[in-house]
């Protein structure tokens, strides 16, 4: 194990080290498998983010997690002990719900202050606890309020706070900020994210949001139709994507078909590409291309460009930072590709629809997929 | 990928203890499981088998059925209760519709008087109209004469009373289905240049479609099942309801009694179903993004509609104040001053006051027990988990009473509880059997009350107690139940006043010392003391009544308590 460094929390370090594992679970619902072979580790104040589309089983792996749902088969591990058998009192787990479920009738104060009655503090301490949340939250001298007189951002610190109150070993959030505006979302990120580094608790965040999860965590678990498609960190998942569906999911991403002529070369059509080294794929199989759209660089052929691609400007779109270009390129039977243009460049360039442009790509940023 | 699928296939399936708190849960879904066993689905059981029985117990198959059909008098029956059925529901649905117009889609003055008074009928027992009607058109009836001749002892006598009695039933399924329109429809319909008569009948009607099904379901329902009414006016006009009641104390034939009852069941069952079918499809036709009508002021319209419905309250109070006036007046019609001598009900019988005294104390169980049993019970089932079996078949029991009609349900209490190999027999001739048969009666409307009132509340409170290590029966406590009471109360006087006007299930199962007011009034009515009949009723009457404001004004606390949390 490495020591905990300035810069962040310890990533997971292999089995040994991990504070909550999840081994090889499953589970179906009748005929329907949500989860298959499921398997991840997540490490002492580490934040990970499962991260899919709806219906992908992230929901339900969250609260086999917690202990709402029973796995079909599989072992949930705390600390390297089996906890599966374990009702959800009994795993010292925090929860927030996308809909936060506060006790409409409670006052911010009880609500807080509900899952402390549970534990045998005195009422000062549990006023001591209260006040010490509300601070960290930012809700002091809100306590006497109801949860229907909050802002929707405030229910939702509300919610982390008596989540937190009882200090669990590890917190678990279903889509918290989904239920915000997009600006207030934004701002939150930042304060859950901020919060939870104070804390160093440990943190399992359940999201749609792509952007979110690049944001916020540490690790991101991808997942998809009940299946890992890749673990890594943002930078990894979504430099390096595992699989076309992770290329897809994350980010904006080009995708065109194309045939395997040598471990890193693939044909489009009739031009040929060089690639990032493509593993166990043999030469003629038919692959998906791709790469993104801030990767295509329009500043025409020079002396070290690769994968140069003569194209034609079709559409110009203005979405505020940059230019999203759609380009043809001039082979008959290519599909179109988009292109991210920053408004420097675009000042110089000044390109235009209609406009004949040669554009290149870098090898290392053109990753090719096992094709349908 | 096979190996790997192989080794996991092998491996014992994960198993999750259960906390404490949950095993309080398991236990009380099995008791409330257990209850609608022997307090629903047992009795039924003892019914229908008992319907295939000869005297001796033998089985007899169809036997019982066939001999009942044959007797020409005895099937006669069955078109009456069809006939009145269907024309008290014809009688009813336009009126109860223009009145439920009148109230949600125009301007008409006074719409909270109209609407109060309508509900009149609701507080009393089915059988105060009839008494009523009976002092104003019977033998010795003040406006015989406007009859011409005709008799009121009879089809005439019951429609009229039977329509005065489901019209608040039918009434509120109306305003429902009339009050959650969606503005914009009506917007189009205008902008389109309909006119307004156009606009009632391809936008308003079809709006209401499934509302006006259901209303007429009920009323169908009501009348076909009611006993108070022909027991007291109908005369020798035999009815279904009527036949039960004389087969089984009239006869002991309690097998033929049985055979009524399930023929009886036929059409209630039937209309339960397509009440069901309609319900869900007006569910489906709502949308979240109605804008709601707001009717607009048109005199003509407005004045009309309070004309309308000035004449139609006009039998529902006249009815109650007839029957009121009767109730003080010494000797009708022959000395008409007025006095209390009917409500000392010494006089009349040697109980004097203890049905009434009777009444309070089962209508009281009923509601405390009746309530607390119901809501714990719509909870567990709804909120929490496991036992999936056991949860699916009780919630089917809990809808089953809405189907059995109460002389049905009553009559089935006697097979089951008075069978002598019945270790809960003690349970019979006692006040217990009385409030346990009337919770059942009215089981399946309290319990769906309690089940909206839960869907409303956030699905995933019980999982956030127990991750804030907090039994799901304090989060019951602290929060379901404060946030549900005004559903609970709902629930509470729904069973006091139905307990107290009842008269179709109880009327087989009480002993001279249980004997309740409502079944007082049949037999003080059956023995020509019209006047402590009346007066007896009017008790029933002005309880149930002061009940209701009791709860309008406890509502209206509390909802002025809770306002801080319950709006913005």
């Amino acid at each position: 194990m490495r020591p905990p460094s300035a810069s962040g929390p310890v990533p997971a370090a292999g089995a040994g080290g991990a504070y909550l594992q999840v081994e090889r679970v499953w589970k179906t619902f009748g005929a329907f498998v949500a989860l298959r072979d499921v398997s991840f580790d997540v490490g002492q104040g580490e934040f990970v983010c499962l991260l899919g589309p709806s219906g992908c089983g992230k929901t339900t792996l969250l609260r086999i997690i917690m202990g709402l749902e029973v796995q079909t088969r599989g072992r949930v591990l705390k600390e390297g002990r089996d906890i599966s058998a374990r009702p959800p009192a009994e795993r010292d787990f925090g929860i927030v719900f996308q809909s936060y479920a506060l006790f409409p009738n409670l006052t911010v104060f009880d609500n807080i202050a509900y899952g402390l009655y549970s534990r045998r503090m005195s009422r000062a301490q549990i006023r001591a606890r209260v006040e010490e949340m509300l601070a960290l939250v930012g809700l002091v001298g809100e306590q006497g309020k109801y949860p229907a007189q909050l802002s929707g951002g405030q229910q939702q610190r509300v919610a982390l706070a008596r989540a937190l109150a009882p200090s669990p070993s590890l917190l678990l959030l279903d889509e918290p900020l989904s239920a915000l505006d997009a600006r207030l979302r934004v701002r939150l990120r930042h304060e859950v994210r901020s919060l939870q580094r104070r804390l160093g608790v440990t943190t399992i965040l359940v999201t749609h949001d792509q952007e979110e999860a690049l944001t916020m965590a540490d690790r991101i678990v991808v997942m998809n139709q009940g299946v890992i498609e890749q673990i890594g960190t943002p930078m990894e998942v979504y430099q390096h994507p595992a699989t076309g569906f992770v290329a897809d999911f994350v980010g904006e991403m080009n995708f065109l078909q194309g045939v395997l002529v040598a471990p890193d070369r693939v044909r489009v059509g009739p031009t040929e590409l060089v690639c990032a080294p493509a593993d166990g794929l043999p030469a003629g199989a038919p692959v998906r291309v791709c790469f993104r759209p801030e990767d295509v660089d329009v500043r025409g052929a020079r002396a070290d460009a690769v994968n140069t691609l003569e194209v034609q400007v079709v559409a110009l779109d203005f979405l505020g930072s940059f230019y999203r270009a759609t380009l043809r390129p001039a082979a008959a039977d290519a599909a179109d590709v988009r292109a991210d243009v920053p408004v420097h460049l675009q000042r110089e360039f000044a390109l235009a629809p209609g406009q004949a442009l040669t554009v290149s790509l870098p090898a290392d940023r053109v990753r090719v997929f096992p094709g349908t | 990928m096979v190996t790997s699928t192989l080794v996991t296939a092998a491996a014992p399936p994960a198993r999750r203890a259960l906390a404490r708190d949950e095993w309080v849960a398991r236990g009380g879904l099995a008791a409330v499981a257990l209850w609608l066993v022997l307090a629903v689905a047992a009795p039924l059981w003892a019914l229908l088998s008992k319907s295939f029985l000869d005297r001796d117990g033998r089985f007899v198959g169809l036997a019982n059925y066939a001999e009942y059909l044959a007797s020409p008098a005895l099937a006669s029956s069955i078109w009456h209760s069809l006939g009145i059925a269907v024309v008290t529901t014809g009688v009813v649905l336009p009126a109860a519709f223009l009145y439920a117009y009148a109230l949600t889609r125009t301007r008409m003055p006074a719409k909270g008087f109209f609407g109060a008074v309508a509900l009149i009928p609701i507080l009393a027992p089915s059988l105060l109209q009839a008494l009523a009607l009976v002092y104003l058109f019977g033998n010795q009836g003040l406006l015989r004469e406007l009859l011409l001749g005709r008799s009121i002892y009879g089809p005439l006598g019951i429609v009229i009373a039977e329509a005065v009695y489901c019209f608040p039933h039918a009434l509120m399924i109306l305003t429902t289905a009339l009050a959650t329109a969606d503005a914009r429809l009506y917007e189009s319909a205008a902008a389109l240049g309909a006119s307004p008569r156009r606009i009632f009948l391809t936008v308003t009607v079809p709006g209401a479609k499934y509302g006006l099904l259901s209303a007429a379901f009920v009323v169908f329902t009501l009348v076909i099942t009611d006993f108070g009414i022909p027991k007291v006016i109908g005369g020798q006009f035999n009815v279904l309801a009527t036949d039960v009641y004389k087969q089984v104390f009239g006869r002991q034939n309690f097998e033929t009694g049985a055979v009524v009852s399930m023929i009886l069941l036929v059409p209630a069952v039937l209309s339960f179903l397509a009440e069901r079918y309609v319900h869900r499809r007006q569910q489906a036709a709502l949308t979240p993004q109605a804008v709601p009508l707001q009717p607009r002021p048109r005199p003509a319209v407005d004045w009309a509609f309070l004309g309308l419905c000035t004449l139609l309250a006009v039998p529902i109070v006249g009815l109650l104040v007839v029957a009121a006036w009767g109730s003080f007046v010494s000797f009708w019609p022959y000395n008409l001053a007025l006095g209390l001598k009917n409500y000392d009900f010494t006089r009349f019988e040697t109980q004097g006051w203890l049905p009434y005294v009777n009444s309070l104390k089962m209508a009281g169980a009923t509601a405390l027990l009746g309530t607390a049993l119901i809501f714990a019970g719509a909870y567990l089932l709804e909120k929490t988990r496991g036992w999936q079996p056991v949860r699916v078949v009780a919630q089917l029991l809990a809808m089953l009473p809405l189907a059995v009609p109460g002389l049905v349900l009553g009559i089935s209490y006697i097979f089951f509880f008075n069978h002598p190999a019945n270790p809960l027999g003690f349970l019979y001739n006692t006040l217990a059997i009385m409030v346990v048969n009337t919770i059942v009666h009215f089981y399946t409307v309290s319990h769906l009350t309690a089940v909206t009132a839960l869907k409303q509340l956030d699905s995933e409170f019980e999982a956030v107690s127990a991750s804030l290590r907090a039994p799901f029966y304090r989060t019951f406590a602290r929060v379901t139940v404060p946030v549900c009471l005004p559903a609970i109360l709902d629930i509470a006087v729904y069973l006091f006043v139905n307990a107290m006007t009842t008269v179709s299930a109880v009327i087989f199962l009480w002993a001279p010392h249980t004997r309740l007011a409502s079944i007082a009034v049949v037999y003080m009515d059956d023995t020509g003391q019209q006047g402590a009949a009346a007066a007896m009723a009017m008790m029933i009457f002005y309880t149930s009544a002061a009940v209701k404001l009791l709860h309008l004004l406890v509502a209206r606390v509390l909802d002025r308590r809770t306002q801080a949390w319950r709006r913005r």
